[in-house]
Parts: structure tokens; sequence; C-alpha cells
């Protein structure tokens, strides 16, 4: 995959759902094409501060568009999954 | 080929992710494909996250917390899932809580509600934060005057909750400030602003990278402030010598593995750091200095004999010193034997120190409480400054003075006005801003709050986070010194110890802890600044969900007792609360250093406040670095110790599974323990002359001569690598035996790094 089709998808949710920041958005684009659903594994793919990507986690989870499915208490690396609505913004259009 | 939006989920990743790597400054904004202009701006606010775990710098601001054991524990301890809801306090008498250690009760996590203490039941009882603030109000103005009142602060708090908390309390009327500060790093603000002129070291983080020596005095960082140590580590890759001075051999302080290097992880290897390690006595440290400047001049002698240059700077001792004079009189009126007698070390160690010191082009100098918590702290840090002045190791690239502070923003907490002796520019300043007569009487530290306690001139207590009753000496007094008072107020994220020890009125105010995300009245995030050692200010967003939907910010709560104790008419405490960028406009109305606050703090690494020092201009009362030329003092407690039988010198220190008065866990892995706390470090020569065994329980008893019977029971004994005649174990659970009346001269610091005491066996103690 390269960088200009996931920076692609990200630009796409954004568009589609203003006020996600593109790190929020990097998150579920992650999500679609298959990178493993823990913030660890994000924050090291991306090369972006593992606090960073657990902050953007609470903001998806509170606008509904991930839910949380676990945290490592010593690592506080975190599991997640596309909520239905994150998943429609990742979707085709009419998909 | 690129892969179309919304094209088929991908199985796997293989061989593509490595791509992503790039994108990381692309979703944090930089160069982010965004449309909407509110996403945008969003994009742009500041990402910082300032780890709570220590007040080391962050070269990548964000990132260190996963890195750095204290981080992930400080980050783990506030995200638990745990929590102290109002059932909780029905089911336990505070009484009952009493007979908890600090430990379980944290371990309860994270309080949700405002609780106020009901006395007739003895339990703490949800209320609601409007009552809890009118109340509040209400007692304060009920005090005869605001000087009865006592408004603790702990490093803990940002720039932003300092600030507000100062100007509550001045615009209520009072200067009382203790805070916790008091307790370990004062002696190095006041030795560094009579020397230098600015109580703060005068070194950045890149200095690190430049030093060709590095003194590191009484300080354990491996596990105080571990990201040090990987600043050590690359500066002894370069070649830099570490040169090492405490009494105990840490463990962490000899070699590092490096968290993010994984090969050293997975293989279990690791890399030296201390080049030289140099083991004085308790309160060893000023004549070790003292004998390594007694060698430098001596090394200065032969050279100028031999007809070679002065091994010394003069053109920075002329133009930019006082008292160099008097101060080589008084290292020349030292004798080697007072200085190998009282530092315990030999005068070839001392030599050798030195002999570093003069190879080296650049040296910084650390330190941190094995240094600041004795009765000669002040002077022991003066004389360390003597030392690096005579070689202008100050004020240029990689050399410099380091003071290493405990919590994450003690340093800018004073920064901000948390001070019972404000400069009166400050003052002036407020009045200007605000139009309030401000306080102009100097207030209450730590010791003076407690003694203003006991003898009930003070009969409030307000403490913005901490645990006052488990950091300060003579535990048990200092829990009769609060629950004597007519108002206690404790913000807190966790129950502890102080909790449990209410005033007639008490208050239990549950706030956001750091990692939290913090929204105003309108959904907005706000973010805080901090300062740490290197004096960088730079912001910090939460990153996790509020623990409780009722939990308020410590600035919110800070306004809403200020609002219900001195009202809103010259200050809008609603407002301030509202937008923090409003009361960061008044900090920069108020206090030098902070212009374009707003602007500054949200570029990337936020920005250093100025240090006068670092560029040799120096504010001192001569306008000059200033030596000093104190005597050694007359006896340090352990010459004091040594001619008497069973008799120590204590020190207290933290473990590893421990920050400050919070235990994360009951292990000190670098030392060996596992599951325990109560225990003692002794030389295993000193437990043969007690005839006391390995793993043997002792009860230590203090011997300071003030009349107090103190004793700390069942502790067992544990052989250790540290000086005959010196012991060491952990606070809290040892700070029953650090004496009130015991502290620095001018510092008013605790010595709870030499605390004379006896050790007796469980058993004849039993007998006895």
């Amino acid at each position: 995959m390269s960088e200009a089709a996931f920076l692609g998808l990200v630009a796409e949710i954004v568009r589609r759902r203003s006020g996600l920041t593109s790190l929020e958005a990097g998150i579920l684009a992650a999500l679609h094409l298959g990178l493993p659903a823990d913030s660890r594994s994000f924050a090291k793919a991306v090369a972006v501060e593992h606090a960073l990507v657990l902050r953007a986690l609470a903001g998806l989870d509170e606008a509904g568009l991930v839910t949380l499915t676990g945290r490592d208490p010593r690592t506080q690396r975190t599991r997640y999954r596309a909520s239905p609505d994150g998943l429609a913004l990742t979707m085709p259009p009419g998909g | 080929m690129d892969q179309p939006v919304g094209s088929p989920k991908r199985s796997s990743a293989a061989g593509g992710w490595g791509a992503l790597k790039s994108c990381g400054k692309h979703l944090l904004g930089s160069r982010a494909p965004l449309s909407g202009a509110r996403a945008l701006m969003k994009a742009n606010q500041p990402d910082g996250f300032d780890c709570p775990g220590c007040a080391w710098g962050d070269p990548e601001h964000g990132s260190s917390f996963e890195f750095c054991e204290n981080g992930v524990k400080a980050v783990s301890w506030e995200a638990t899932d745990k929590r102290t809801p109002p059932a909780f306090f029905a089911r336990h008498t505070v009484a009952e809580l009493r007979g908890w250690s600090d430990y379980a009760l944290e371990g309860e996590g994270r309080l949700t509600h405002p609780m106020r203490y009901d006395a007739e039941s003895d339990r703490y009882l949800p209320v609601t934060w409007e009552a809890a603030f009118s109340e509040i109000g209400a007692s304060l103005r009920a005090l005869d005057h605001p000087d009865q009142a006592e408004f603790y602060t702990s490093g803990r708090a940002s720039n932003e909750a300092a600030y507000l908390y100062q100007l509550f309390a001045r615009a209520y009327g009072t200067n009382n400030f203790p805070d916790c500060s008091n307790m370990c790093h004062e002696a190095s603000g006041i030795a560094l602003t009579q020397a230098i002129g600015i109580g703060k070291g005068t070194v950045l983080l890149e200095d690190f990278e430049k030093a060709d020596a590095i003194f590191v005095v009484g300080q354990n960082p491996g596990t105080n402030h571990p990201r040090m140590l990987g600043d050590l580590r690359r500066a002894a890759e370069h070649g830099a010598k570490v040169v090492v001075f405490n009494p105990v051999r840490e463990r962490g302080l000899e070699r590092f593995a490096d968290p993010q290097n994984t090969v050293e992880m997975l293989r279990g290897t690791s890399r030296p750091i201390a080049s030289h390690y140099f083991q004085p006595r308790l309160g060893g440290d000023m004549a070790a200095f003292r004998g390594i400047a007694k060698a430098v001049f001596a090394a200065d002698d032969a050279a100028l004999a031999a007809g070679r240059p002065s091994v010394l700077d003069h053109a920075f001792l002329d133009r930019h010193t006082a008292g160099v004079a008097a101060y080589r009189a008084a290292v020349a009126a030292t004798a080697w034997e007072a200085i190998t007698d009282q530092s315990g070390l030999t005068r070839a160690e001392i030599e050798t120190a030195a002999q570093v010191y003069l190879e080296a082009d650049k040296v910084i100098c650390t330190w941190a409480m094995g240094v600041t918590q004795h009765r000669h702290s002040v002077a022991t840090i003066r004389e360390m400054t003597n030392l690096m002045l005579l070689r202008g190791h100050i004020g240029r690239p990689g050399a410099g003075l380091c003071p290493v502070r405990g919590h994450s923003n003690v340093q800018g907490d004073r920064t901000v006005g948390i001070n019972e002796k404000p400069p009166s520019a400050f003052l002036d300043a407020l009045e200007r801003t605000f139009g309030f007569a401000a306080p102009r009487r100097h207030g209450h530290n730590v010791l003076g709050a407690i003694g203003a306690m006991l003898d009930g001139s003070a009969k409030a207590f307000i403490g913005l986070g901490g645990n006052f009753a488990r950091a300060t000496p003579d535990t048990a007094l200092v829990a009769k010194a609060l629950a004597g008072c007519r108002l206690t107020v404790h913000v807190a994220t966790k129950l502890n110890h102080s909790h449990l020890v209410p005033g007639q009125v008490a208050y239990l105010l549950p706030c956001l802890g750091r990692t939290e995300i913090d929204r105003n009245g309108a959904g907005k995030t706000q973010i805080v600044t901090v300062e740490d050692s290197m004096s960088m200010v730079h912001g910090s967003g939460g990153i996790n969900k509020p623990a409780s939907k009722e939990l308020r910010s410590e600035i919110a709560i800070i306004a809403g007792m200020a609002a219900a104790t001195v009202g809103s008419g010259r200050i809008d405490w609603a407002a301030l609360s509202d937008d923090y960028d409003r009361i960061r406009d008044l900090i920069e109305r108020t206090i030098p250093g902070f212009a374009g606050y707003n602007v500054r703090v949200r570029r990337p690494r936020g920005f250093m406040l100025r240090n006068l020092a670092a560029e040799r201009v120096f504010e001192t009362d001569t306008g000059l670095a200033n030596f000093s030329a104190d005597a050694l003092p007359e006896a340090t407690e352990h010459q004091i110790a040594k001619s008497q039988t069973n008799t120590f010198v204590l020190q207290t220190f933290r473990s590893h599974d421990q920050y400050n008065t919070t235990i994360y866990g009951l292990d000190d892995r670098y030392r060996g323990v596992y599951g325990e706390r109560r225990v003692l470090f002794a030389h295993p020569d000193d437990l043969a002359v007690l005839r006391a065994r390995c793993g043997e329980r002792v009860d230590i008893h203090g011997l300071h001569d003030d009349g107090t019977v103190r004793v700390a029971e069942d502790f067992r004994l544990v052989p250790f690598d540290m000086p005959r005649g010196s012991l060491a174990g952990y606070y809290p659970e040892l700070n029953v035996l650090v004496p009130l009346s015991s502290f620095g001269a001018q510092s008013d610091t605790p010595t709870s790094k030499s605390v004379l005491v006896a050790i007796r066996p469980r058993a004849v103690a039993a007998a006895a």
C-alpha cells in the first residue's frame, strides 16, 4: 500500500465527517486497510507518539466511531474495532 | 498501485505498512490533506502530552511515556478502571480506612464524586459541587484573618492551576504557600539564587550531548527520572565521563538497557553509564567537592610553578565572579584529614575525580535529593557551584548546573507564583493587573504551616493535590495538625491518608488527572502547560476519557472556591476557568519571560524561559557569580554516629515502584526487593557487628534529642553495598523517624537523608 493511497482514504474520511482530525481518520483508514487494531501497532506503523493515538481513540470512542475493546494496564496498548458508523465512513459511496 | 478509496478490505498488510511511517507528520497536521477548516484548525492544535512521570526534559514531546517505566506507571496509575465512588465510602468509616496502607487506598482507584466528611457517621458523604464551594467559601470568610489559611500545592499542578491558585489565595489575603518543593529542592533554589542569581539550572537537554564530563551527585535517575539515563548513556557513548557520587551502589547508574533498543531488551544486555562511582558517607558531598577543589588548586599551583598556564579560567573568574580569593583561602584552610573523614572518600578517590574534572573542557553537575535533604544542603550546593565556576563551566554549551526536580511541574509552580516569599515586583504586577492589595507579609512554607496548624494559629488547610500528611516529617504530628483544623479541603484524584484526618469541616474534591481530556462548557478541549527541569515550557493535552463525568479540572475547582470566597467582582473566575488561554494571558502580563505565551507554547517542544545565568548575566547582590567560602560543617551525622554504639545515619528514598508518596507496586527490582516495602538496607559488616542476621526483622528508633519517641516498627534487614554506618529505607513509611525540628539551614528542608537512629531486634523490642 502506498502513502498516497492511505492519505487519500484519510482525506476522504475527513471530507465525509467534518470535525475529525486526520489522526482520527487515519485510525479508521488503517482499520479499513487491515492494520492490526491496537493503538501501539498503529502508532508504530505511522510513527506517531502512542499518547497521541490514545487521545485520538478517546475522541473516536466519544464520537461513536470506534468501540474500545480492551486496554493493557501496563503498556496502555488499547484494542478497538470500528463501530457501524465508523465502518460506514470508510466504505465506498453507496457501499 | 494505489488502493482506491473504499476498496474491499485487505487481509494482510505484509510488506506495505512500512510506507505509512512517513504518514505520521501528515496525520499530525503539518501537511494534512484536510478540506474542512474546522478540522484543519483542530489538527493544528498543540498535540503535546506532558508525561506526569518526572520533570526531565522531553525532546520528542508526547512520546516519552511509553518508553519509560515511570511514565507508563504514572499514566497507568491514573488510567485505572477502578473507582472509589460514594458507595465505597458508605461501606467504610474513615477510622477503618486509616488502618489501610496508602498502597491499598490508592489501589481502590479514582475518586468520582465530591464528598463531605460527616463526623457523626465518620464517613464521607456525596455532596454537590455548588454546596461544597459555598461552605468552603463561607468557612474561609469566617476566619479571623486570611493568614489562618494554608494553601498547599503539589508539583503536579499545571502552570495555569498554580497561577490561579496563588491568585485566589492572594486575592483572599495571604502568602501562605507551603509546597512540595519545600521538601525537596528548596536548598537548590536558595543556593543558586545566591550564587548565580536564579534558582534554576542552566543547562538544556542538548548540553548533555556536548559535555565531556557529567558529575551526578546524590541522585538515582534509574528510579526517579529514568529518561535521564538515556541521556547519560548517550553521553557515555560519545566518550563523556559520568562521575557518580552516591552512598548507595545503585545498579541503574552503573548500567542501562535502552527500552527503545529492541536487541538490548530481547537479549537482556545493557551498556555501562558510570565511568567512576564514588560512595561518600551520607552528608559527605560538600567535603568531597571541597576536596576536588583542593586538588584543582594544587594542580593550578603545580602548573604555575612549572611555567605552564593556569588550569583555572581566569578570564571568566575575573570578569564574571566575586569571592574566588576568599574561597581559595577557605579551601587551603581545610585539611585533607577533615575532608576525607567527613566525605568518607579517600584522598586518592577525590584526586581521581579532580583529574576527570581537569581533563574535561565542558562539565555538567547534576544533583537531587541526596544533596538537598541535609542540614548543610545550601552550603553543599554552593560548594558544587564553586567548583563549576573555577573553570567557567557555566553559560557555555555542554556545561552548567542541573538540579533535577522530582515532580513534573514543581519548577513551574514556583515560576508562576507559588512562593511564600514573593518578589515585590510580582506583587506589584498583580496589584496593577487586578486592582487588589496583595499581601506583603511573608507566608508559611511547609514547616511554618505545620507549626501554625499545631499551635492553632492556622485553622484551614487547602491541599491542591499531594499527600501532605505522608510526605512530611513526623507523620503522627502532622496528622494531628490537620485534624485540628476547622476546614480541610483536598483536591485529589485518588484517596490517600491525608484525606483521613479531616478537620471539623472537610471536603474531598475529585479532579481530572493530566492524562484526561479537559473540555470546557462548550466542549472545547483545553491544554495546560508545565515547565521541566531545563526551564522548557510546553503544552499538554489529555489523552484519555475522564474517569467520571462528575470530575472537574483543578482549575475549575480553584475557580469555584475562589468565586465563593472572594467573589467575582474583580476577577471573573468562571471566564478564566472556561478558557485557559485567558489565564496564560494573565501570566504573560504579570510574570517576565512569558511574552507570546499562547503562541509559543503551541510550537513543538514549547519554549525556553530565558535564563540570564546561562548567558553569564548574574542577577546577584554583586552582579557577579558569587563564590561562597563556608567552612565544612563541624560534624555531619555520620561523624556523630561513628563515635557511638548502635547509632546509624538513615536516609529515606524511593523504591522503584514509587513516585513520591504514590506507591505503584511493592517491588524495587534494581535493589532486588520484591513484594514488600518494610525493608532496611545496611552494610553487611554493620549487621555482623550487631549480630543481626540478613532477613531479621527489627525496629528502628529515632535518636533525635527533642524528647519525642519515634519508632518505625518491623522492618526486614537487607545487606547492601553502602558505606558502614549508613542505613536506607523507603518513605513515607520511614517519615515517622524524620524529626520536624531538624531541617536545612536557610532552606527549612527536612533532613530526610541524615536521620540518626538505632536498630533493635523485634524480639528485644517486644520484651522491653
